[in-house]
């Protein structure tokens, strides 16, 4: 579902953030990327939705070579990978289903199909109640969820998290990360950068160590946060 | 675009012309001056043609007598030259309550209040308008002819001043609609910089460019119509309140008329006044919206 080959970027300002990257995810799968901060996970991640093209090698998104993407078609791409972030990125004068909604709206859904996939969107992140709460009403992990919803609700193949448990207590870390993998285990292909020990060991699953942009580690089953 | 996307579309115009309603009020009426001003010299300089064109048609020399010349000699030399078709003489009496009818005035108040200053004339009617200017000059020099006119002279001289209008008006009004299109699109930047949360959410979960864009564009383009019909409303309405007043007081003047003519410079207004707010948000969200 994601393949990158030999891939490395280097910002404009001739900052190296990734080199000779090799990865593979397949279809259902979860994977950790771990990694000190500024090791390059977010870049990695940035990669996928294609918020940045490679400088070197190719990157495969859903079957696409996303450097051979012309611009028009990048909106396309990103129809098929959800993204989620540490800061939540709900709007506040919306409600929770206009904000999960609104991914619907944007791509010129018709209103029939917004009725009935954002409640299903709700009730897979445990919020079908909550659909006329605004965000500020909900605690962090409620938001969080909203934001799962959002991505999810256009269906797409490929789950992005980049440190979406950054702003989270421990409790509600593991709940949103166990969230995530059933959503792997039902067939959507997550990544999810993070730098948080205790849950990547925990959940004992795939984790791709990056040092200094570079991967030092893939442990493909049960891996843990420093390969111990 | 589905109907579902364009409802959004107009939506989010509709927040947008709210949400920053003073500015928007400014580059109305900043639209709307510009055009106005356009519009404005637009009409007068095709008057100004309109008019030199209708005085060049005319073939007819004017020739002043001296003082005390009588005109019957003249007259007889005149017509018997074969490019001259008629003569008439028109005595300065005669003339005054000519001008006086033109200028609508009772004659006797007009000739009470001012000693006559015309001329004694002979007007000329000439078979050929070509050969105007050598009969003028032939005339010319007749004995007891103080001065020679004719209107193509005057013909030519209005349409020297009319260029002099329509330069004036364009530069002006370029002017005018350059501070119009920045004012645009600095509206446009502003609805772009407080929505930009929402569009770059738009812009992660695969809106089109277009998509994110089109609003902008409606807001824009609503800007100049809403202009554009200001403008219309002060021309039109303006020329057509001028026309009546100058035909009704100075018969003598022949202004370009008609519901056609009207419809057509207005319509042309409504057209420059959208095509100012367009151009202005594409500026606007090219500047401002990251466009991936
Ligand atoms: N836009 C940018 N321009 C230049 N350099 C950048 C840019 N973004 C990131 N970098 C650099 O690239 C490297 C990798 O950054 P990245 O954000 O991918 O790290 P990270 O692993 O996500 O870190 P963190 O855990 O702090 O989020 C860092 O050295 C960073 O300074
Ligand atoms: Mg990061």
């Amino acid at each position: 579902m994601i393949t990158m080959q030999a891939v490395g970027v280097v910002y404009p300002d001739g900052t190296r953030a990734l080199r000779g990257v090799d990865l593979h995810v397949e279809r259902g799968e979860f994977a950790f990327i771990v990694g000190a901060s500024g090791s390059g996970k977010s870049t990695l991640a940035q990669l996928v939705y294609r918020e940045l093209v490679a400088t070197e090698g190719r990157v495969i998104v859903a079957g696409q070579d996303v450097a051979q993407l012309p611009a028009r078609r990048v909106p396309f791409l990103r129809r098929k990978v959800g993204v989620i972030f540490q800061d939540f990125r709900l709007l506040p004068d919306r409600t929770v289903f206009e904000n999960v909604g609104f991914a619907l709206d944007v791509v010129g859904a018709p209103r029939a199909e917004k009725f009935r996939k954002v409640p299903i969107s709700l009730e897979l992140v445990g919020l079908g109640d909550r659909g006329d709460s605004f965000p500020h009403q909900l605690s962090g992990g409620e938001q969080q969820r909203v934001c799962i919803a959002r991505a999810l609700v256009n269906s797409p193949p490929i789950l992005v998290a980049d440190e979406p448990t950054g702003n989270l207590d421990p409790d509600t870390s593991w709940d949103i990360v166990q969230l995530l993998a059933q959503i792997a285990d039902s067939g959507t292909t997550v990544i999810m950068a993070t730098h948080d020990k205790h849950i990547v060991d925990q959940l004992r699953r795939r984790v791709v160590h990056l040092v200094q942009g570079t991967i030092v580690r893939d442990a493909k089953q049960g891996g843990s946060y420093d390969g111990t | 675009m589905a109907p579902r996307a364009v409802e959004m579309v107009l939506a989010q115009a509709w927040t947008g012309l709210r949400r920053h309603s003073l500015v928007t009020l400014g580059a109305v009426c900043n639209i709307a001056v510009s055009l106005t001003i356009v519009g404005g010299f637009f009409l007068l300089a095709a008057n100004l043609e309109h008019m030199a064109s209708g005085l060049a048609r005319e073939a007819v020399i004017t020739i002043e007598l001296a003082e005390g010349v009588k005109h019957d000699e003249l007259e007889r030399q005149l017509y018997a030259d074969t490019r001259v078709k008629d003569t008439r003489y028109v005595s300065k009496e005669e003339a005054l309550k000519e001008y006086a009818k033109a200028v609508n005035l009772p004659y006797k108040d007009l000739a009470g209040a001012i000693n006559n200053p015309l001329p004694d004339v002979i007007r000329v009617t000439v078979t050929n308008p070509e050969d105007l200017a050598a009969v003028a000059n032939w005339a010319g020099r007749l004995e007891g002819v103080a001065k020679v006119r004719y209107r193509r002279d005057v013909a030519e001289k209005l349409l020297r001043v009319a260029t002099g209008v329509r330069t004036m008006g364009l530069l002006l009004g370029g002017l005018m609609a350059v501070a119009a299109l920045l004012l645009v699109s600095t509206t446009i930047q502003m609805g772009v910089h407080s929505r930009r949360r929402e569009i770059r959410i738009m812009q992660l979960v695969g809106a089109t460019n277009s998509f994110v864009r089109a609003p902008f564009l409606v807001e824009g383009a609503t800007e100049g119509l809403l202009g554009g019909l200001l403008a219309m409303v002060m021309v039109v309405g303006g020329y057509s309140y001028l026309q009546a007043r100058i035909e009704a007081s100075l018969t003598f003047v022949d202004l370009l008329r008609g519901l056609d003519f009207l419809a057509l410079v207005g319509a042309g207004i409504a057209v420059m006044g959208v095509g100012l707010g367009l151009a202005g948000s594409l500026i606007g969200t090219r500047r401002y919206l990251r466009l991936v």
